[in-house]
C-alpha cells in the first residue's frame, strides 16, 4: 500500500535532484562547492507556504531541512519556505 | 518528608524550602497542585513490589500527574488561555521538571552527579552552583579525557586534559557525595498540607475521564506498535508466539488530541523528530507530546494506487 505525506504549515517537500559535479560550461566544481547549496523540485508545500508550488524547481543550503523516505523515495522535508534560497 | 535510604550507603533527605501561611492564599502567576506521591518509587514486577529511592535523582522518576489545588484569579501574560481551560480539581499531566527541580543547601561543597550514568559525558553541580564537566573523546588508540570546573556564573576556572588517570587525579581535589540535603525548589508547606507550584507552561493536558486532551500548544500522540511478520521471525530462529513481537515506529505517531485550531484531527498519524518528543507514561501506557510547530506532516495510506 502507498503512503502520502503532507507537510504541516509552511513546510516544503522537496525531491532533490543528483548532486551536480561539474558547471555548464564542464568546468569540474570541487565537492565542497557541489555540497554548499543543492536543487530539488516541490512535490509538496504546507498550506501555509505562498511562494512555492508543486513542480517548482528550487535551490537551497544543503543543511537546511531533514531527510524522509516516502514509498522507497528519498525527499528532504525543509522547515520553512524561508530557507529556499531561489527559485530557478 | 521522612528522610529515606537507598541502597546501603546514601543518605538523603529533602525539607520544604517555602512556607506560604494557608491554601486561602491564591496563587498569583502559578498554579498549585496536589500530587498523591512526588515521586515513583515501587516498581511491580508481576506480584512484587520492590521500593527505589527516586528522591535521589528525581528527574528519572517525578510524578507527572496531579489534581489542581488553586488557580489564579486573573492570569495574565501568554498562557493565560491556558489556565481558562482549567478548573480547580482538575487531574492533568505537566512537566516532570516541577517535582524535578530541586537545589541543594547553600553551603552545601560536595558535588552531585547530575547526569545519567554514562562513562563518557559527566556533569556535576554543588550548592554553590559549581560546575564539572567531564567528557571523554575518541582518540587512535584510547580515549582523551578532558575536565573543566566552573564558577556559580558559568566562568572557566580551570581545567584539566588527558589520560583516564589524569583526569581522575585532578577530579580528586574536589569533594563528591549525596550526603547532602536538598529542596524540592516547588514545595510549599501550606500548614495545611503541601502543594507544588507548576507554573502555566507546565501543564501540557488534561484528563477528561481517562481521556487525555491537551491545553497547551503540545499535541498528545500514542505510539504505533507494529506486528513483526511471522516470516521475519521464522528467519531469526526465533519459536514464540507473534503476538509478543512488536516494533515501535520511531517517525511517527497517532494523534490523541490536537490543539485548537490546528490542522491536525484524532486518528491522523503524525511524522516527527525523535529528538523532539516529550515521552510520558501514566497507568502502563505511553503517550508521546511534541510541540504543534515540531509536527512535521501527517502520513496517509492511498488506496489503489
Amino acid at each position: 500500500m502507498k503512503q502520502k505525506f503532507t507537510p504541516l504549515g509552511k513546510r516544503v517537500l522537496v525531491k532533490l535532484d543528483a548532486p551536480k559535479d561539474r558547471t555548464d560550461s564542464g568546468l569540474y566544481l570541487p565537492e565542497t562547492a557541489q555540497k554548499d547549496f543543492i536543487t530539488g523540485v516541490v512535490e509538496m508545500a504546507g498550506k501555509e507556504a505562498e511562494n512555492v508550488s508543486k513542480g517548482d524547481k528550487i535551490m537551497f543550503a544543503s543543511s537546511v531541512g531533514v531527510d524522509i523516505e516516502v514509498n522507497g523515495q528519498q525527499f528532504r522535508l525543509i522547515p520553512d519556505e524561508l530557507y529556499i534560497d531561489a527559485i530557478i | 518528608m521522612p528522610s529515606k535510604f537507598w541502597g546501603h550507603f546514601i543518605f538523603i533527605s529533602y525539607k520544604k524550602l517555602n512556607f506560604i501561611p494557608s491554601m486561602s492564599a491564591q496563587p498569583i502567576n502559578h498554579i498549585f497542585l496536589n500530587l498523591d506521591k512526588p515521586i515513583q518509587d515501587t516498581i511491580k514486577i508481576g506480584d512484587l513490589e520492590l521500593y527505589l529511592d527516586g528522591s535521589f535523582r528525581p528527574e528519572w522518576n517525578a510524578t507527572v500527574v496531579g489534581e489542581i489545588a488553586a488557580l489564579p484569579e486573573n492570569p495574565k501574560g501568554e498562557y493565560a488561555e491556558t489556565v481558562s481551560k482549567l478548573k480547580v480539581g482538575d487531574k492533568v499531566l505537566f512537566d516532570y521538571s516541577v517535582v524535578a527541580e530541586r537545589k541543594f543547601e547553600s553551603d552545601g561543597a560536595y558535588f552531585t552527579e547530575v547526569t545519567k550514568d554514562s562513562p563518557y559525558y559527566q556533569k556535576f553541580i554543588n550548592g554553590k552552583g559549581e560546575k564539572i564537566f567531564i567528557v571523554a573523546m575518541p582518540g587512535k588508540i584510547t580515549h582523551t579525557w578532558s575536565g573543566t570546573f566552573s564558577d556559580n556564573r558559568g566562568n572557566f576556572v580551570h581545567g584539566c586534559q588527558g589520560s583516564e588517570s589524569e583526569l581522575s587525579r585532578w577530579k580528586s581535589q574536589f569533594s563528591f557525595g549525596e550526603t547532602q540535603q536538598f529542596f524540592f525548589t516547588n514545595l510549599l508547606d501550606t500548614g495545611n498540607g503541601d502543594v507544588w507550584k507548576a507554573s502555566y507552561r507546565d501543564i501540557y493536558a488534561k484528563f477528561d475521564g481517562e481521556e487525555l486532551k491537551t491545553v497547551g500548544d503540545r499535541i498528545i500522540l500514542e505510539p504505533i506498535d507494529l506486528d513483526i511478520p511471522k516470516e521475519v521471525l521464522t528467519q531469526m530462529g526465533i519459536e514464540v508466539p507473534q503476538s509478543t513481537f512488536k516494533a515501535r515506529l520511531g517517525d511517527r505517531a497517532k494523534v490523541i488530541s490536537a490543539p485548537e485550531g490546528s490542522d491536525l484531527k484524532v486518528g491522523d498519524v503524525v511524522g516527527f523528530e525523535e529528538k523532539y518528543l516529550e515521552k510520558y507514561e501514566y497507568n502502563g501506557k505511553n503517550y508521546y507530546l511534541i510541540k504543534s510547530r515540531r509536527a512535521l506532516g501527517v502520513w496517509e495510506e492511498e488506496d489503489g494506487l
